[in-house]
């Protein structure tokens, strides 16, 4: 349905329709990636929603998973930017218009749902900028005063960052100041052999206790 | 019947502190001492009881386990803290052995309750994630007859003395009613007053909880769910682990006995 080439005079059934102008590749590849980002993200919606959440560290794993493929999906629409500015999609004659006439209307819709619009409209409204006015100076201005923020903010936390030490048993000070057993500044707690090691059998403790007999040395503590 | 669900592990000495550290931290609670006494009495021998009954069911005799927790103030220590346990590296408890053996046979007012149950074999099944186990408990506040003790209350129910030995060690109340225990034993080998050591160079861990209902399945799989979210916690740090049934048998006479 989508194709850019030009419609053929006959409004033929059988017709051979010529799809070599559809943008295949650039329509996959963005449905590739919303497909992926919609799973994850109905994912995260289901997983919030129980009764008992999930661990910590899954939600966060989760998140950047889905963070990674806004980014991806973003980078793959400005790649194909201009394709798709000057993609015009229309049905074929072939398409049946009078039964799967909403299927249609879905498709061919242009304008924005009103929830989409509405955040979009929000997210103007806060961002303060005047669209109407058409000071594209002033929006770029904007854009760079915010691109600033997130950079200072990003050096900010690179930089508390590197102030603490994530590993080992000593403070970033105390390791810079040099204190402490050089031995222990090793120890990485995802590597640490600190398993307790097992003296004996829990069985063995038990048909103590419940027998009152030794499994390992036969004897009979019981007269 | 009050069902226990249980999870086992054991740790070697060293590794206490580092445990108690991990588990405070998880929990948000701090480790409680607790001490008690244990005493487990036989079946009289002496009584011919019938393996079956009049309608033809199996008869299983079962050995019945006396606890008294022992007052802190028998305990041989200057702290009363978790630490105590860091201590008891002995062949024997920090308590008396007189007073321990002066237990069973005291009598009058002064006499702490104890505590009777009696312990059913786990149940059995190859997938089961935690073991549960069947006890029936109740509390004995005073004996009553000539000669009162618990010894001569026992006798009355058809029990001679068995074994006995001494638990201590340190307990977590956790939430979801899950008590972590990580404690000692000592084996008291009667008036000659000697013990020694059970669990030598290490601790027994036991965390379990109780179900006061078998037929209350919904809480019965609600607290495996929450072992189970204990043990998945611990995971890679400390195995917790359902032990061999059989070993938890307290029949006598039956297949692994004598």
């Amino acid at each position: 349905m989508s194709q850019t080439s030009p419609l053929s005079e006959q409004a033929d059934s059988s017709l051979k329709y010529d799809y070599s102008n559809v943008p295949a590749q650039a329509l996959d590849a963005i449905r590739m990636r919303l497909a992926q980002l919609t799973h994850s993200l109905s994912k995260i919606r289901d997983d919030m929603s129980k009764a008992d959440l999930p661990q910590w560290y899954s939600l966060q794993a989760q998140l950047s998973v889905t963070l990674t493929q806004l980014s991806s999906l973003t980078s793959t629409l400005q790649h194909f930017e201009d394709t798709l500015e000057c993609t015009v999609p229309y049905p074929l004659p072939s398409f049946p218009t009078t039964a799967h006439e909403g299927l249609l209307t879905t498709l061919m819709r242009k304008k924005q749902i009103p929830e989409v619009e509405n955040w979009i409209k929000d997210a103007i409204d806060h961002s303060g900028l005047d669209l109407e006015g058409r000071n594209w100076d002033e929006i770029e201005s904007a854009i760079q005063r915010d691109k600033s923020t997130t950079a200072r903010a990003l050096d900010f936390i690179n930089q508390e960052y590197s102030n603490y030490s994530f590993q080992g048993l000593y403070t970033a000070e105390e390791l810079s100041k040099n204190v402490g057993d050089p031995q222990s500044m090793i120890y990485r707690s995802a590597t640490s052999n600190a398993k307790p090691k097992a003296p004996f059998s829990v069985d063995s403790i038990l048909t103590f206790m419940y027998q009152g007999t030794m499994k390992t040395e036969e004897t009979s503590i019981a007269k | 019947m009050v069902q226990q669900l249980s999870l086992y592990s054991v740790i070697d000495e060293g590794s206490f502190d580092l445990l108690i550290a991990t588990i405070s931290a998880l929990s948000g609670r701090s480790p409680v001492l607790f001490a008690n006494y244990n005493h487990v009495a036989h079946p009289n021998p002496n009584y011919a009881i019938e393996k079956v009954n009049a309608k033809n069911q199996l008869v299983e005799q079962t050995r019945v386990q006396l606890m008294q927790e022992i007052p802190f103030e028998k305990l041989q220590t200057e702290e009363y803290s978790y630490k105590l346990c860091t201590k008891m590296t002995g062949d024997g408890p920090p308590i008396e052995t007189e007073y321990l053996n002066s237990l069973m046979r005291s009598c009058g007012d002064g006499t702490r309750p104890w505590s009777l149950s009696l312990w059913d074999i786990p149940s059995a099944g190859k997938d089961r994630k935690v073991c549960t186990q069947a006890v029936v408990e109740s509390v004995v506040t005073s004996t009553g007859g000539a000669h009162s003790s618990i010894l001569s209350f026992l006798a009355e129910l058809g029990y001679v003395p068995g074994y006995q030995f001494v638990q201590l060690g340190t307990q977590f109340y956790l939430e979801n009613g899950i008590v972590f225990q990580i404690s000692k034993l000592w084996a008291l080998h009667g008036e000659s007053g000697k013990t020694s050591a059970v669990t030598k160079d290490g601790f027994l861990i036991k965390a379990y909880l109780n179900v006061p209902k078998a037929t209350d399945l919904e809480s019965i799989n609600q607290g495996t769910a929450h072992l189970q979210q204990l043990k998945r916690e611990l995971r890679d740090y400390l195995e917790l682990s359902i032990p061999d049934r059989k070993s938890m048998d307290s029949r006598v006479g039956h297949l692994n006995d004598f």
